[in-house]
Order: structure tokens, then C-alpha cells, then sequence
């Protein structure tokens, strides 16, 4: 794997009992830039994702991340930032304890991230209601202070699920900059269904579908491909679902 | 016309009735409610057990249970015991409403569904059904033998018959009763100023008040004390009617006031019913905007220091404080404690006497069991965090125990403070000495069951995620024992007793704890710094 390969993934597989949830993934994502991970419901992009992350353990297979073995979750977690779709928050504690215990719990001092974290919030609007218990925080708070966690540490590859869920389009362009922001001198892998942040951000883009990669690319390429743009692109590659019966 | 349609497609004519929504959600719960702990192997274990024990016990109460049945059908019937154990089915229904209304219905989440599809009326009548139901079954398995045994005795089915059919509307009543409490609860709860703890604290102070006035009453009434045995007679004297008036079947003389006081008591069922469904349904309507808890952040002390198992101890601790539901588990401690304040009181010179035993005591179970019996299972929602975050998870488990030492300081301070003022200097240095011994091994032990039987299933309601059952009572049990062994060997040894015992019994207690606390931790962080989402 050479040294500018963020993530390496090569076929991995997930198995839940008799269910296969990941049939065998390969990837190869570059340093500094922004990989946009889509696919249908169901296709498997969470667990793909829990894998890269070290949250679940592949069935087979093996993927690095930052040069680290996936399983080596004690390397690993060095390495990443994780920005689930459920935020990782507690509802007692206000944003900015939250963002001191995030940094407690990776051995950092405070001073050393509270800048950097400071900065983040500002530019996500959240730094006034830093002293505000989460309970009381709106959907979309919540969304910027688990953003904040996941990059306040500077992670070589920050994972995002469905990063603008929940904001308005003022704050998530804000977001949206943000990632393009970080993969200027790290990688962010981008899973979500809105196609516009695919299209907007994304240097490249997975298609997963039942548990495999189908297409890979420029979204440009991936575009021209098809003749239309992304939407038609995805529709194309995963198929178009059947209409109902009348 | 909603209504008409709905009559038009299910065919119906007439007016849609309010008690058949009500049989659909007390079902629908019934259902999920079966199917959880069907799909729960360690739930469906834990059932098993208990199921064991309960078969066990019931097999010992069968003879006494045959000498029951026969006395009831013999010339002088006992109708106080049978009238004691309705108030005791009262009792246990007041408990279960009380409960329910504070841990949530388990269709919390469909509430919003139930409310905008059914009246108000079928959603508060469905889902106390369904409790009662519960509870009904959990009941019927209880006393089935003995009251099978109570109809051999009696030599007629009529017995047990006529028992359940009376206790039937009692136990419905006493669960309406618990709602009302309950209701009242929150009512208060909500109108004390003050952060949450201090209105935990409050209504805890009542509750405990409550008990042990109720305990001084029992302990007075037994006296024979006149204005107690009033009090009595007017508790449990229209039970004793009701009891009275429902064996008549099996031969038992009732006089014309008994059966007043019986239909009295069936109609107060009837009028608690109409007036608690009343109020529940004006209570969920009540909007409550949420009281602003907004104090600032609290950053941690500086004299914490850099550690992070200690600066992580102090996030603990105060999300103990502003969620004092996290130690609910903990509720075992609360009852003994009921119980020796209630003795305390009636004697007060006990209250002194062993408050440094009993605050050794609780003070080891609570190092332990406050934050330590499922260290990841209650923060299931932070793993993708936790996990992401720290190589090990050690400082995690440290900072659980650093906090469950320093709650478990306070009530030992509060114990010995009592010793020192009542001059046993050399007990209080004793425990002093001890202390950290126990609640290290305290802590360890707790891991270990934490990390052995972990748990990670939230309510629907999405309620704190309490420690398994079969982590807390074993520890917790375990933890009195040590402690109290302790306690006794720091008295016997402050008292000069024999050498060789004395040896004998702190080579076992230490060795004992040194081993299954250091075992407990070292298993704890083995399981958890390997723990993946795919352990559940």
C-alpha cells in the first residue's frame, strides 16, 4: 500500500449469521481528498464504514486506514475522526464539556485542542451556545457539536455519515467547506444520499450496491457516463425501482 | 364523518366503542412487551431462573397453604390474614403504578401515534390494561400452587375462586392509586426550585419520611397504642368487611354493614378509575416546556490534574448529579437503608450505634455498584465516540471507579462523622484504614460482573440503560457480606480477639478481595478494549 493511500480496503466482508451485509469491498482512496461513499438503503455503507473504523470486526478481508491495520483499533483510533449519523453526545453535559471530554478521553490537554475546537465551532455558528446542555440543543446542534468532536483533534481521515442531516442550507455549506477544508491535508470519507454534497465536495465517488462496489470515479465521469448527472447516474447503476402496480 | 367512513369500511353501524382501541394497544403492548424478552436470551434466562425460584418457593408455602385453605372453610375463618394479604395486593399494585409511571410506558415512542389516532381516553385505559395484565400474569404465576393448595385444603375450588375474583378489582385499583402517586410526584417534583438533584433529594427525603412514619405506625399499632389501631381499623377495616362479604359463598357470616364497606370499597375502585383516567389524560395534555437547566459549563477542577481517568471521574460524577437516574440500580441499598432508619427511629440510640458499621457497608456496595456494573452499557449511545477515541479503555474504567469512590467517600464520611462524635476514635481509624481496600476491590469486582454479563439494551423510551440484574444483586449481595465481614473483623481485632481467628479471617477476607478485584478489572479491560458493535 503506498504511503499516499488513506484508506485500503481489500475485500472485505461483513456476515451477520446468515445475512451478508458487505460482500467483499475494495478500495483505495487516496490522501487529500474528499471520497463521497453512496449507495440504496440497505447496500451496506454503514457497516462498510464500522469496519474502516474498527467498530465492527470484518468476517473477512482486511482494510488500513492511515497505514493501520483496521483491527489494531489501539493505532487506529490515533488516526481517525468518526462523526456517526446518531451524534455521540450527552444530553447532560454542555457543548463545550462534551468537547473536553472527547479530548480527556484521547489523552489530550484541553489548551492543546481548545483552540482548534474553538475555531471550529465559530465557524460553525456554535460558539455562543457552548454552555447550553445538549438536552437542550436543536437537531442541528447537536450535528455541529458531534462535527466539532470528530475534527477537534485533527484526524488524519475523518469519517462522515451523513454530515448536513438536520442543518439548514446556511450551516451545512459551512459544513460543506469544513470538509473541503480538512481534505486539504487529510481525507474525508463521505457517505450520505444527498447527491448535491456528493457532487459539490467529492474528488471521487463509490457506488455500493448489495454489498459491493459497482462504480467508482469523478462524479463528473460517473455523470458523463450515463448521459445525465449524478442522480441519473445512481439511479442507472443501482436500477431504478420497479413503479407500483396500479 | 371521519367516523362514519370508519364505520363504512369496517362495516360497523354502530358507535365506535372507546375500550376496543383500548384491547388493541393493552394487546399490542402485551405483545412487544412477550417478544422482548423472547428475543433477549439473557432476558429469557433471567425469566428461567426466576422461575426456578419461584416454583421452589411455592413448593415450600404448599403445606402452609393447605392449612390456609382449611381454616377458611373451618368456624373462625382468619379474615385478618386474608384481609393482610389484600392490602399487601394493594400495596403491590400502588408499587407497580407507581413504577410504570415513572420509568414510562414501553410504546413511549408510538405515543405521538396512539395520541393523534385513538381518544385520550383508550390511550390512558390501553396502557394501564396492558400493565395490569402484566402484572396479572406475573401475580398468577406467583400464587398459582398455593392457590391450588388453598382449594385442596379448603376441599372446594370456591376458595381460590372467590380469593381471585376479590383480588381482582384491588390490584386494579391499587395501580391506579400508584399512578396517582406517581402523578403527584412529578407534580411536585417538577414545582421545587432548584437544580435536579437538590428536587431528587427533596422528594427522596419525603418518600423515606413517608416509610419510616408508616414503620413507626406498624411498630406503634403493635404496641396497642389507641389512635394507631384507629388508623388500622379504618385501613383495613372495610377489608376485612370485603373480605368478609366475598367468602360468604364458602360459609363465612357477614353482617349487612360488611356488605356495605364491600360494595363501598368496589365503587371506590370504580370512582379511583373514573377520576385517575381523568387526570392522567389532563396531565399528557399539559404542556411543560422544559425547565432550562442551563448552569454554565463546568470545566474540571484544576486540582484534578492532567490524568485523564480523573478528569473523566469528574464528567462521571456529574452526569451522576444532573441524572440521578443512573443509579436507580442502586435502589436495593435504598430499601435496607428504609429499613435500618426505620429501626433507628423507633429506637434512636441504633442510629449512632452503627452508623460507622452500616456507612462501611453501603459505602463498599456503592464504590462499585454506582458507575462500574455495566461501564459500557449505559453509554451505549457514546461507543462509536468511546470507541474512535482511546486506544484503551482503561482510563474510561479507572474514571468510573474514581467516581463511585469518591460517592462512596461521602457516605462513609457521613458514617464515621457519626462514629467520631460519639467518641470510637479507634473504629473510625480502623475503617479509615480499610476503606481503601474495600473499595478498590469494590470497584474491580463491579467491572468484572459489569463486563460479564454487560448490558446494552435501551428502554423504547430510551431510558437510561440500567446494569443487568444478574450483574447488580449478586455484587451488590456480595458487597454487604464483604463489607459487613470486614467491618466485623476491624471490631474483632480493635477488640483483641483471639490471634489465630483473627488471622484466619483476615487471610481469607484479604486474599479474597485483592484477588476478585484485581481479577474483576483485568477482565474488564480485556473484554472492553476488545468490545466491538458486533457484541450486540
Amino acid at each position: 500500500m503506498p504511503p499516499s493511500t488513506a484508506i485500503y480496503a481489500d475485500g472485505l466482508v461483513k456476515q451477520y449469521g446468515s445475512t451478508t451485509a458487505v460482500r467483499g469491498v475494495d478500495l483505495d482512496v487516496p490522501a487529500g481528498c474528499v471520497y463521497g461513499f453512496l449507495g440504496p438503503n440497505g447496500a451496506g455503507k454503514t457497516t462498510t464504514m464500522r469496519m474502516l473504523t474498527g467498530l465492527v470486526t470484518p468476517s473477512t478481508g482486511s482494510a488500513h486506514v492511515a497505514g493501520v491495520d483496521c483491527t489494531d483499533r489501539e493505532r487506529l483510533v490515533a488516526e481517525i475522526g468518526l462523526l456517526p449519523e446518531t451524534p455521540p453526545l450527552y444530553e447532560k453535559l454542555t457543548g463545550r464539556e462534551q468537547l473536553e471530554f472527547a479530548a480527556d478521553l484521547r489523552g489530550l490537554d484541553w489548551e492543546t485542542v481548545a483552540d482548534r475546537s474553538l475555531s471550529l465551532c465559530a465557524d460553525l455558528a456554535l460558539r455562543d451556545d457552548l454552555d447550553q446542555r445538549i438536552e437542550e440543543y436543536s437537531k442541528g446542534m447537536r450535528q455541529k457539536a458531534a462535527l466539532v468532536q470528530a475534527l477537534q483533534h485533527d484526524p488524519a481521515v475523518l469519517f462522515a455519515d451523513e454530515p448536513t442531516s438536520n442543518l439548514d442550507p446556511r450551516v451545512s455549506a459551512m459544513v460543506r467547506e469544513l470538509l473541503v477544508d480538512h481534505a486539504e491535508d487529510g481525507t474525508v470519507f463521505l457517505s450520505t444520499h444527498v447527491l448535491s454534497l456528493v457532487e459539490e465536495v467529492a474528488d471521487t465517488v463509490g457506488v455500493l450496491h448489495e454489498g459491493r462496489i459497482v462504480a467508482e470515479g469523478p462524479p463528473e465521469q460517473l455523470s458523463t457516463d450515463v448521459g445525465g448527472d449524478l442522480e441519473d447516474a445512481f439511479l442507472s447503476i443501482t436500477g431504478t425501482p420497479e413503479p407500483a402496480p396500479q | 364523518m371521519i367516523r362514519d367512513r370508519l364505520a363504512r369500511l369496517t362495516g360497523s353501524r354502530g358507535r365506535i366503542s372507546a375500550s376496543h382501541p383500548a384491547a388493541v394497544i393493552a394487546r399490542t403492548e402485551i405483545r412487544t412487551g412477550v417478544r422482548a424478552v423472547l428475543d433477549n436470551t439473557r432476558q429469557l434466562a433471567a425469566f428461567g431462573l426466576m422461575a426456578l425460584f419461584v416454583v421452589q418457593m411455592q413448593i415450600t408455602t404448599v403445606w402452609q397453604a393447605l392449612d390456609v385453605g382449611e381454616s377458611l372453610v373451618a368456624s373462625d375463618p382468619p379474615i385478618e390474614a386474608v384481609a393482610g394479604a389484600f392490602a399487601g395486593l394493594l400495596a403491590v399494585g400502588i408499587y407497580s403504578g407507581i413504577h410504570q409511571l415513572s420509568t414510562g410506558s414501553d410504546s413511549a415512542g408510538v405515543r405521538p401515534l396512539l395520541l393523534t389516532s385513538v381518544a385520550p381516553r383508550s390511550v390512558v385505559l390501553g396502557q394501564t390494561l396492558a400493565e395490569y395484565l402484566k402484572l396479572l400474569g406475573l401475580l398468577g404465576g406467583l400464587v398459582a400452587l398455593p392457590l391450588l393448595a388453598i382449594g385442596a385444603g379448603a376441599a372446594t375450588p370456591l376458595v381460590p375462586l372467590v380469593l381471585v375474583v376479590g383480588a381482582l378489582p384491588l390490584l386494579w385499583g391499587g395501580l391506579l392509586v400508584g399512578h396517582l402517586a406517581g402523578l403527584t410526584i412529578q407534580t411536585v417534583y417538577r414545582r421545587i426550585p432548584g437544580a435536579r438533584i437538590v428536587r431528587g433529594l427533596v422528594i427522596g427525603g419525603l418518600t423515606l419520611g413517608a416509610v419510616i412514619w408508616w414503620l413507626q405506625v406498624v411498630e406503634t399499632q403493635r404496641i396497642g397504642d389507641a389512635a394507631s389501631n384507629l388508623l388500622a381499623v379504618s385501613s383495613i377495616g372495610p377489608l376485612q368487611a370485603y373480605a368478609r362479604t366475598l367468602l360468604v359463598p364458602v360459609g363465612v357470616a357477614a353482617t349487612p354493614v360488611d356488605a356495605v364497606l364491600a360494595l363501598g370499597t368496589l365503587l371506590a375502585v370504580l370512582a379511583t378509575t373514573a377520576v385517575v383516567v381523568r387526570i392522567e389524560i389532563a396531565h399528557d395534555a399539559r404542556e411543560r416546556p422544559q425547565r432550562s437547566a442551563s448552569a454554565g459549563s463546568r470545566s474540571v477542577p484544576i486540582a484534578i490534574g492532567s490524568r485523564p481517568s480523573l478528569r473523566l471521574g469528574w464528567r462521571y460524577l456529574v452526569l451522576g448529579i444532573r441524572n440521578p437516574s443512573r443509579f436507580s440500580h442502586l435502589m436495593f441499598l435504598l430499601i435496607m437503608l428504609v429499613s435500618v432508619g426505620g429501626s433507628a427511629l423507633t429506637n434512636p440510640s441504633l442510629l449512632v450505634q452503627y452508623a460507622p458499621e452500616v456507612g462501611v457497608v453501603l459505602a463498599t456496595a456503592v464504590a462499585g455498584g454506582a458507575y462500574c456494573l455495566n461501564p459500557l452499557g449505559d453509554d451505549r449511545d457514546q461507543h462509536p465516540l468511546v470507541l474512535t477515541a482511546s486506544p484503551t479503555l482503561r482510563p474510561l474504567l479507572r474514571a468510573r471507579g474514581v467516581a463511585g469512590m469518591v460517592l462512596a467517600s461521602v457516605v462513609l464520611a457521613l458514617g464515621l462523622g457519626v462514629g467520631l462524635l460519639d467518641g470510637r476514635v479507634l473504629d473510625v481509624a480502623g475503617f479509615l484504614a480499610l476503606a481503601p481496600v474495600l473499595f478498590l476491590a469494590s470497584v474491580g469486582t463491579a467491572l468484572g460482573f459489569g463486563a460479564a454479563v454487560p448490558s446494552y439494551e435501551p428502554n423504547e423510551d430510551g431510558g437510561t440503560i440500567q446494569p443487568s440484574s444478574m450483574a447488580t444483586m449478586p455484587f451488590l449481595l456480595g458487597a454487604l457480606v464483604l463489607g459487613s465481614v470486614a467491618v466485623v473483623l476491624v471490631l474483632a481485632t480493635i477488640g483483641g480477639s483471639s490471634a489465630r481467628l483473627l488471622a484466619v479471617g483476615w487471610g481469607i477476607l484479604l486474599p479474597t478481595l485483592a484477588a476478585s478485584g484485581v481479577l474483576g478489572y483485568r477482565y474488564a479491560v480485556k473484554r472492553f478494549d476488545g468490545l466491538t458493535l458486533d457484541a450486540y
